[in-house]
């Protein structure tokens, strides 16, 4: 009877499960498994946004087994394993279907790929045309076109040290794009040499893309960002509020909008958004209790990091250091403060904590067709 | 245009009916207007099929009095959402044997509103349960092979208790 059911009727019984219930469901019996796996949740569907994202963490800085994922609905954490990639890599963005761009880590070298750490799949991207070390990169989701099954996305490179034998040590100006549909690298324009080098340098983060601008946040003495403007190739620089008292900073796109999160000595975490005529307007700060039971012993805001989607904010630092959330309640119409619990066991074992490099990630258990 | 001067209020207009027979031959009569909660009676409806018992082999009585019961419930006029909801989850709080009967007769019938209902109902029966007691509950075979078993060990172990 219910090993039965049409694939379609069991799709639409599936998409009201979360992500774990439906892992076990798939365990069930061969019919189920093909469909939870076979079902593809495309990447601009409603089924989507049924369900808050998973804050999704690798250690970076050593070789891990596993990666750890934080379950919005139980609360709890997960150890995922990802003995499937073959280099250590460190997390850059969700790129939509479930995947995540990162980059190896084992060579110096830029080098892309995708995964889904649920369905075990790794992709490298092609080699860049022109090789560096250190680039800042950003990512573009495009809208999908009908019946693909892999998102679509452009992947932006700019700046680096050159890799090349002759021009080895000098700082690359080109800017490369990679296109998720023709699976190729372009060399889209040059830059200043200047900024190249803030962007080698000085900017630790991927970028934020609004409106047609990628947005980088740079550190060079006092925090800015450099924005480019994809479709008329132009650079310009935006001034960051409190710049040269913020601890640490960070860029994020919620309501469509440019937020930077950042924090100050002896003071909150505050969330400013770009509005009209670049004006920066304060929209909110952590409450004071939250913030200091996330700084922990640290005297600074220093290591922490933030990741954001819409509908979610996530202030971390460690493994086991814990998260501070805001996260918007759609049914109570506001958002509200959450603390989350570090990951410090995953079913009854020790967790060792390792400092990390999270994404918040929508998980899809359906394997993505990536063309050969 | 004559004028009428009636006391009394006009008669009510008279509910078009639409009757249904059920894969036992049971007949149930349904309002037209709830009848076009179902896409497949509405497309009937409009083709001028409905004027003889419309016959539905693929429902059993005992399930088809049940799907008239929704869709006129649902067809009143100023239901309040808090109440129809109350009387949605009355209405699917049943064994998922019956549940099961909702969703064939909702897809047959095409009325996306049970559907929706008793999937996500279906899916609450699935959730905080082990593949061990979803196998019990839903009475299904483990029809896995010994490698199938293994591969899908290996990709949602991460989720088990």
């Amino acid at each position: 009877m219910w090993n039965n059911l049409p694939l379609d009727i069991l799709a639409k019984i599936f998409s009201f499960l979360s992500t774990e219930s439906l892992a076990r469901a798939n365990s069930a019996c061969r019919h189920w498994h093909r469909c939870g796996r076979g079902y593809l949740l495309s990447t601009g569907s409603a089924l989507t946004w049924k369900h808050p994202p998973w804050f999704v963490a690798v250690p970076i800085r050593s070789l891990s087994a596993c990666c750890y994922v934080h379950n919005p609905n139980s609360d709890n954490w997960h150890a995922l394993p990802i003995d499937f990639l073959p280099d250590p890599v460190r997390l850059i963005s969700p790129i939509g279907g479930g995947l995540i761009l990162l980059r190896s880590t084992n060579t110096t070298v830029h080098q892309l790929a995708l995964c889904n750490p649920f369905t075990r799949q790794y992709k490298r991207l092609p080699k860049l045309n022109i090789s560096r070390t250190n680039p800042a990169t950003g990512i573009v989701m495009l809208d999908p076109s009908r019946g693909a099954s892999a998102p679509a996305f452009r992947v932006y490179v700019a700046g680096g040290m050159s890799d090349a034998p002759r021009s080895c040590g000098t700082y690359e100006s080109t800017l490369e794009a990679y296109d998720s549909v023709h699976e190729r690298w372009r060399i889209i324009t040059l830059m200043p040499v200047e900024f190249a080098v803030r962007l080698t340098v000085w900017t630790p983060n991927e970028s934020v893309c609004c409106d047609g601008v990628l947005y980088w946040m740079t550190s060079a003495r006092a925090y800015s960002i450099m924005g480019f403007e994809i479709g008329t190739n132009k650079w310009h620089e935006l001034s960051v509020p409190l710049a040269d008292r913020l601890e640490f900073a960070a860029l994020i796109r919620q309501n469509g909008r440019l937020t930077l999160v950042g924090g100050t000595c002896g003071g909150a975490v505050s969330m400013w958004e770009l509005g009209e005529g670049e004006v920066w307007s304060l929209v909110e700060e952590t409450p004071c209790e939250l913030g200091l039971k996330l700084l922990g012993r640290k005297a600074n805001w220093g290591s922490t990091k933030c990741v954001g989607t819409d509908g979610v904010i996530c202030l971390y630092r460690d493994l086991g250091s814990g998260m501070v959330v805001w996260r918007e309640m759609k049914d109570k119409g506001r958002w509200e403060w959450f603390w989350v619990e570090g990951c410090c066991s995953v079913r009854g074992k020790k967790v060792q904590n390792f400092p990390i490099r999270a994404v918040l990630l929508h998980p899809n258990l359906a394997p993505s067709h990536f063309p050969d | 245009m004559s004028s009428s001067s009636s006391s009394s209020s006009s008669p009510p207009c008279p509910k078009k009916m639409i009757t249904l027979k059920s894969s036992d031959g049971e007949t149930f009569e349904i309002e037209e207007i709830a009848a076009l909660q179902s896409k497949t009676l509405e497309n009937m409806i409009d083709e001028n099929c409905a004027s003889t018992p419309i016959p539905l082999p693929n429902v059993k009585g005992k399930i088809l009095a049940k799907v008239v019961e929704f869709c006129t419930k649902h067809a009143e006029a100023g239901a309040d959402a808090e109440t129809l909801r109350a009387w949605d989850a009355e209405f699917v709080g049943v064994e998922h044997a019956i549940v099961f009967d909702y969703i064939l007769a909702a897809n047959f019938l095409e009325i996306p509103t049970l559907l929706d209902l008793a999937c996500e109902s279906v899916a609450e029966m699935i959730k905080g349960k082990t593949p061990d007691e979803i196998r019990k509950f839903f009475n299904i075979n483990n029809a896995f092979s010994p490698e199938e078993e293994e591969d899908v060990r290996r990709q949602n172990q991460w989720a088990f208790e």
